[in-house]
Order: C-alpha cells, then sequence, then structure tokens
C-alpha cells in the first residue's frame, strides 16, 4: 500500500502519461480505502479540464505583419550582418574607439606631468624660502641669483665706484665711535668684499658737515637708489631704510647732526627687521 | 516548402531565408500565442511576447543548431523572454487585466432556470481557475501550462526549462496541490459539474472515464 503522497503523485504522472508499470493497478487500490485521494483525483482532472476549455483570445493578424516586416527589413542586410535586436547595442566605430584611447592616454599623460610639476615647483618653493630664510639670518637681503649672474660684470664698475664713496665715507665716519650702523651701504654685499661698516660718533658725524656739501653726497644717494633698482628689491623694511639713510644725508646736509644720529639708529633698527 | 520539417526550415532561416521563417512563424505562432496568453492572461502581453519571441528567434538563428526539437528551442526562447519581463516588472499579475470574465457575484439556483445557472457557474469556475493558475509560481505555471495546456511530456518540458525530469514531476504536483487549495471555496461547484471518479477507476488524459 502506497501513501496518500506517493499516489498523488502517480495520479498526476498517469494523467499526464508519464506513469510507470503498475501505476495503474497501485492507484486504483490506494483509491478504494482513501477518500482524500479520490477527491485529489476528482478534482485534478476537474481543474485541468477547465483549464483547457478556457477561451484563448485569437492571435491579432497585425503581430505577424509587423514582426515579418522587421524581419524582412533586417533579411535584406544579408547573412554578413550581425544578429541584432532592437535593444541591443551597437559596437563603437573602430576610429573612434582608437581616438578615446588616445585621448584617454593623452590625458593620463597630462595629470601626470601636472603632479610633477607641482612637485618640481613645490620643492623649488621650498629651496628659495630656505635661501631667503639664510639670507635673513646672515642680515642681507636676498640676493637674486640670476640678476647678480647677468649683471656682474657691468655693474662692477658702479659696486667699485660705490665701494670708493664708501671708503670717503667711512673714513669721514669713522671718527665717531657710538654707533654703528651697516645701514644704507649694506646693500653692497651682494659682493661680500664690498661689505661696510661704520662707527658714527656726534663728533664725526659733525665732521662730516663739510663732506655733505661736497657733490659726492648727491652720487650717493643716486648708487643708493640704483642699488635698490639693481636688486629689484621691494621689501617695505627695505624702502625705509633707503629712505632713512637719504633723510639721514639731508640731515646732515642742513646740520641737524642729531637728527642724522636717530635716523642713522632707526636704519640699524629697520636692517635688524631685513 | 510546406514538407520541410521545423528544422530544415531553421536550417534555411540560419541562411536569411525570410520566407522559410514565415513559414516557421505561422506554423507556431498559434501555439505560443497559446502558451504565453496562458502565462500572463492577457492579450496585449501575450501578443507582444508572441513576437518577441519570433524576433528571438531570427536573431538566434546564426547560434541555432538542430539539437533538441525545434518546438524545444522555441519554447526555451518563449518562456525566457516571459521570464524576463517577469523579472522587469516584478509585479504580480494584476488581476484586473485578466481577459478572461472573471465575475465576483456568486449565482443562486433559485433565481436562475437549470441552464443558465450550470453555465453561470462554468464561467465562475473558468475564472476562478484562470486566477488561480495566475497566483502560482512562475515555475510552477510554466510547468502546469505546458503540461496541461500543450500536452508536452516531463523530458520535454525538462529540456525547456534545463532542468531534472523529476523536477517537472514535483513541480506538477506541487502545481496542482496549490490550485486544489485556492480553489478550495469552489470545491462544490467543481465537484457537482462533470466527470465524476466516486469508484476510484482509471481516466484518461482528458479526464473522460475509460471504460472497464
Amino acid at each position: 500500500m502506497i501513501s496518500c503522497g506517493e499516489c498523488q503523485k502517480r495520479i498526476v504522472a498517469v494523467f499526464d502519461s508519464e506513469c510507470s508499470e503498475g501505476d495503474e493497478e497501485l492507484i486504483s487500490m490506494h483509491l478504494k480505502g482513501c477518500p482524500e485521494c479520490r477527491a485529489f483525483q476528482e478534482e485534478m482532472v476537474r481543474i485541468g479540464q477547465e483549464f483547457v476549455s478556457i477561451p484563448v483570445a485569437s492571435l491579432p493578424a497585425a503581430v505577424g505583419q509587423e514582426l515579418l516586416r522587421e524581419v524582412s527589413a533586417d533579411g535584406l542586410q544579408g547573412k554578413s550582418s550581425h544578429p541584432k535586436g532592437r535593444g541591443s547595442r551597437q559596437p563603437w566605430p573602430l576610429g573612434l574607439r582608437r581616438l578615446a584611447w588616445a585621448g584617454g592616454i593623452v590625458g593620463l599623460a597630462l595629470i601626470v606631468l601636472s603632479c610633477l610639476a607641482c612637485f618640481i615647483l613645490a620643492k623649488e618653493v621650498v629651496d628659495l624660502r630656505r635661501e631667503l630664510r639664510v639670507a635673513r639670518q646672515a642680515g642681507g637681503p636676498m640676493p637674486s641669483r640670476n640678476l647678480l649672474a647677468n649683471n656682474h660684470e657691468s655693474r662692477v664698475g658702479e659696486i667699485l665706484s660705490v665701494e670708493e664713496t664708501s671708503e670717503k665715507l667711512r673714513e669721514l665716519v669713522s671718527v665717531a665711535g657710538h654707533y654703528r650702523t651697516q645701514g644704507p651701504f649694506r646693500v653692497a654685499a651682494v659682493q661680500p668684499s664690498l661689505s661696510v661698516s661704520y662707527e658714527v660718533t656726534p663728533e664725526r658725524l659733525a665732521a662730516l658737515e663739510g663732506f655733505w656739501r661736497d657733490p659726492a653726497r648727491q652720487y650717493v644717494k643716486a648708487k643708493i637708489v640704483s642699488l635698490k633698482e639693481l636688486h629689484k628689491i621691494a621689501h617695505p623694511a627695505f624702502d625705509r631704510v633707503i629712505q632713512s639713510c637719504i633723510d639721514a644725508l639731508e640731515a646732515f646736509e642742513a646740520g641737524r647732526t642729531r637728527d642724522a644720529i636717530e635716523l642713522i639708529q632707526e636704519v640699524e633698527r629697520s636692517w635688524n627687521v631685513i | 516548402m510546406t514538407d520541410y520539417s521545423d528544422e530544415e526550415l531553421m536550417g534555411m532561416v540560419g541562411n536569411d531565408d525570410v520566407s522559410a521563417f514565415e513559414k516557421l512563424f505561422h506554423r507556431h505562432k498559434r501555439r505560443v500565442f497559446d502558451f504565453l496568453y496562458r502565462m500572463t492572461w492577457n492579450t496585449e502581453e501575450a501578443k507582444d511576447c508572441t513576437q518577441e519571441t519570433f524576433l528571438r528567434l531570427w536573431q538566434a538563428r546564426a547560434r541555432y543548431s538542430p539539437k533538441a526539437k525545434f518546438t524545444t528551442y522555441l519554447f526555451q526562447i518563449a518562456k525566457n523572454h516571459f521570464l524576463d519581463v517577469r523579472r522587469k516588472q516584478r509585479s504580480r499579475v494584476d488581476l484586473q487585466r485578466l481577459s478572461v470574465d472573471a465575475p465576483e457575484q456568486r449565482f443562486e439556483s433559485s433565481v436562475l432556470s437549470s441552464s443558465v445557472y450550470e453555465a453561470a457557474v462554468a464561467k465562475e469556475i473558468r475564472s476562478a481557475i484562470s486566477r488561480a493558475v495566475a497566483r502560482l509560481p512562475e515555475m510552477h505555471r510554466v510547468v502546469y501550462v505546458l503540461s496541461q495546456g500543450h500536452r508536452m511530456s516531463y523530458s520535454e518540458i525538462a529540456a525547456i526549462l534545463g532542468c531534472p525530469v523529476g523536477t517537472v514531476s514535483s513541480r506538477k504536483v506541487e502545481a496542482v496541490k496549490k490550485l486544489r487549495k485556492m480553489l478550495e471555496p469552489l470545491k462544490d461547484e467543481l465537484l457537482g459539474k462533470g466527470f465524476r471518479s466516486d469508484k476510484g477507476g482509471s481516466f484518461d488524459k482528458n479526464g473522460q472515464e475509460r471504460d472497464r
């Protein structure tokens, strides 16, 4: 005797003509004593009958016409055409694909070059800042290396003339010893051998009165300005130094020695800032 | 060309023979549409699916190799397309769209004549069955429709679905059990009309009682 589950499985198989030999006999024996499986069989058959008898709508004629028109159009393109559907993707033309690849590679190369340039510039900035810091610690303005290299030969004469003037000035000023400045003539430090220092005292400054009447004063002033131009220095503290130097010279010229000393002190403070 | 087998015609279609394709279309359109209609219960959807099925057949003409029956190949395409559509829709069949008229009211025999009552009951039963079939899981529905509606063998259905024959058998049994359960409220009407087998007698595929 088979179970109800097995019987129902075989009932379905018999109904679908998928039964094995002896199935029908086993089913019949089971059904005689099993109303549940009989109900299963009856309902299955009835449902199947009714399902098959459900009317199916007719196929619209337009389906074939539309389809065959589409297929005919496709068939005319020949066998070489690839199967394609309404939703299929069209491959890119070969030239366009190569262009896209080339564009991508160029773009990538540009990105790499940009990164490299940024890295080099950043490194250069760091170097320049370091040099500037060193130069400031040394007490002088930042020399422009390229400018010096380009203009060194042509400026030597001017610098030497400044040296001569400076020597003359130093000679006159050295009698005074209370104040020390590396102010206006420190700009000549672009060439270390031209570094000068001064010791200014009221007595020495007083001795300078005659000097500042000398036409060389105008020359010194002009040289200071030209040196500023030479180095293209735009540091505001340096501007103040230059202006203070000029004012000091004018004070000397006017016989205002005390003012000149104060101005030189200011030059000294400003120079320290630089 | 009428004497060519399906496989031979498909071979011609592989060589871009549109007339062979047309022949195949006219030969099988009704079965494909019938299958898809019973899967969707919607004329428009079945029409679109039928059209798309044959279009896919045309597009796949170069890949066809006559290893299996042509109808198996064709129904594979139809089934796959149906499942694709369902996957996209991801929604249950809208029962309101069922083509089969689905009267909801029950009929009382006291107010209707006998023949009218039986016709109304039969209509109601069919409507209920179509709704129940639409509620079956898709793979169960495919098995039930192909087996019941198209009388395909389990091995043929297994080839279409790409599964073992045993799976087809178990799905069919499950489908019948689910239908029984869904149609439980109509049990009396279902058993009160037509074929009966109170004695557990044998029956043929159409539910007709065999002579004993």
